[in-house]
């Protein structure tokens, strides 16, 4: 590990040309993650004159490759890169069986050789859990300072309960979290228009878990079948469907100012960070 | 058995099963859940192993947050979850202080702890042993695997749901198991559509397709897309939960999308049940309160599959 400090400081040199640094946790897996990864990455690209990086250090499980509709390539559009295992492996079917040491050399790599250039927003999609691959990237990130963390969730208590230890996490090793994101909140059916609850909000959703907390709750997502039929085949949903309830609130996220304890963030460039 | 050269704990367990998926969310640990509750209905011992340190849901699936593990001359007494003691569990959860703590430890220590679970756990005759993990393949799966080794577990239910992004996980999961030698019992895709409760439309929610992909990869035939109601006063005579056994020719088509003359490829889907998610939160047995749901029969017959494959009994 003594090479650690020395990373650290080559890391810092590297992200020089990195304005902000997002990374994008939660406990539970399967919550939305990447979904929410790439659509913050689609979203903030849409402004031509704003440079976006997403960056995937989902060792085992890389789904941004597929999310994004890559095969191999690493720029979507001029101003969107993307960095991820998934591009280094030779078939679908190769699995990363790796230990710890591995995974985290690789993280190492992807932050201090990828030539990422000249960038406003690194975004950082994470693996489930408080491990590895979490401590690996909030260490070697310490010295060129990361903005902070959002963290998705689904409302029910099977996930809020992994994102309480997610957001202890935080706060152990440091690190701001800039709001919750409660995803797959409410399910309309396409053919009546009745809402039901699917993954059902029994102790009060991510809303009291936030006020709870004291954290931002940066907005509720609903769930849409189309985002998973997006996402499989590669596209944005906000440009699939630019007026289902899910766009608008990927919007209003996107554009949202989150005012935290450590922090002053926005999403938007040429408004005041900090 | 290779066991009586290192009588361990395992030794009394007649079965072990390993849940596994690439992905996350996708119901490894409800699958475990409601598959204990199923082997319990029919009679069996059925003890839980969650190997899933960062994010262990077992204590809340049963309702058993806050218990504590108590040490014995023999080692740590699993959790009971009922009065028969028909059901144990064993999880990080219970070794916690606060519940809200993170387990932020990396791979040395996960692979130290999971190492102590395998070992030092009292578990007692047991007809299954379900090991729930936590996604991916990495730290946990490799010391899980390589601990139970020697008690030569029966195989692995691979967890997926129905969109690609979760099917290419779950190709990764198959190759994991291939490379460290472990049988896949069968493939689940769970969250298969999602039935409308006040119209009864059928939607699928996490996109379509996925077992159709995964039965072309892995060269199997395709025999029709899964739907999510199923007529309740089909499965109402199995309330009583002591199921006969169903035979082959009328197991019920929809509940097993893919059939395969290969070892590896069979799959159940369960149909995504609010009720289901409501019960889990709630820790109440699922399998015993809505035998009605259309998650039922698809829960219920992986059970059964589990059940014809390992006919012995706990004597």
């Amino acid at each position: 590990m003594e090479e650690v400090p020395h990373a650290i400081e080559e890391i810092k040199e590297k992200m020089k040309t990195v304005k902000h640094k997002i990374l994008v946790l939660s406990g539970k897996g399967g919550v939305g993650k990447s979904t929410f990864s790439a659509h913050l990455a689609h979203g903030l690209a849409e402004d031509e004159n704003t440079q976006v990086a997403l960056l995937d250090i989902d060792i085992c499980g890389p789904s941004i490759p597929k999310i994004m509709g890559l095969e191999g390539e690493q720029f979507l559009e001029d101003n969107l890169g993307v960095m991820s295992v998934g591009f280094l492996l030779s078939s679908p079917d190769d699995a990363v069986i790796w230990r710890g040491p591995k995974k985290n050399g690789m993280i190492k790599q992807f932050l201090r050789d990828v030539d990422w250039g000249e960038v406003d927003y690194l975004i950082v999609d994470t693996p489930p859990g408080t491990s590895d691959e979490h401590l690996s990237v909030v260490q070697y990130l310490a010295a060129a300072r990361i903005d902070g963390a959002v963290i998705i969730t689904t409302p029910q208590e099977v996930s809020l309960q992994d994102v309480r230890k997610e957001i202890s996490f935080c706060r152990k090793v440091r690190l701001p979290v800039l709001g919750v994101v409660e995803n797959m909140s409410g399910f309309v059916c396409p053919n009546c228009k009745k809402e039901s609850q699917i993954f059902p909000p029994t102790t009060g959703g991510a809303e009291v878990m936030c006020q709870d907390l004291q954290i931002p709750l940066l907005g509720r997502v609903p769930l849409d079948p189309h985002i998973g039929k997006s996402c499989d085949k590669g596209q944005s949903f906000m440009i699939d469907a630019p007026d289902s309830p899910a766009t608008l609130a990927y919007r209003s996220i996107i554009q949202s100012k989150c005012v935290c304890e450590s922090c002053e963030f926005t999403w938007r460039r040429g408004q005041k960070v900090i | 058995m290779e066991a009586a050269a290192e009588p361990g704990h395992l030794a009394g367990i007649r079965h072990i099963i390993l849940v596994l998926s690439g992905k996350g969310g996708v119901g490894k640990s409800t699958i475990s859940t409601e598959l204990a509750l199923a082997l319990r209905h029919a009679g069996k011992k059925v003890g839980i192993l969650d190997v899933d340190l960062c994010g262990p849901s077992i204590p809340r699936m049963f309702r058993a947050q806050g218990r504590a593990v108590h040490q014995c001359d023999s080692g740590w007494v699993p959790v009971f979850v009922d009065q028969e003691q028909s059901i144990s569990l064993m999880s990080v959860g219970f070794l916690l202080e606060k519940p809200d703590e993170a387990v932020v430890w990396r791979g040395p220590k996960k692979n130290a702890l999971i190492k102590q679970f395998v070992s030092d756990v009292a578990w007692g005759q047991l007809d299954y042993l379900v090991v729930d993990t936590p996604p991916g393949t990495s730290d946990e799966h490799m010391a899980t695997v390589e601990a139970l080794r020697p008690y030569s577990p029966l195989g692995a239910l691979v967890v997926t749901t129905p969109q690609a992004v979760s099917v290419g996980d779950v190709r990764r999961e198959l190759t994991f198991c291939r490379k460290t030698g472990l049988r896949v019992i069968g493939v689940v895709e769970n969250m298969s559509g999602f039935v409308c409760p006040h119209c009864a439309e059928c939607t699928s929610v996490f996109s379509r397709g996925g077992g159709e992909e995964l039965a072309r990869h892995a060269g199997v035939p395709f025999l029709g897309e899964r739907i999510g109601a199923a007529p309740s006063s089909l499965y109402s005579g199995w309330s009583d939960l002591r199921l006969p056994t169903v035979p082959e020719g009328e197991k019920n088509g929809s509940s097993w999308l893919l059939s395969s003359s290969s070892s590896s490829s069979r799959t159940g889907s369960v149909p995504l049940d609010p009720q289901l998610t409501r019960s889990l939160e709630e820790g109440q047995d699922f399998i015993q309160e809505f035998p009605k749901s259309p998650a039922f029969p698809a829960l219920f017959s992986i059970a059964q599959k589990i059940l014809n494959e390992t006919p012995a009994q706990l004597s």
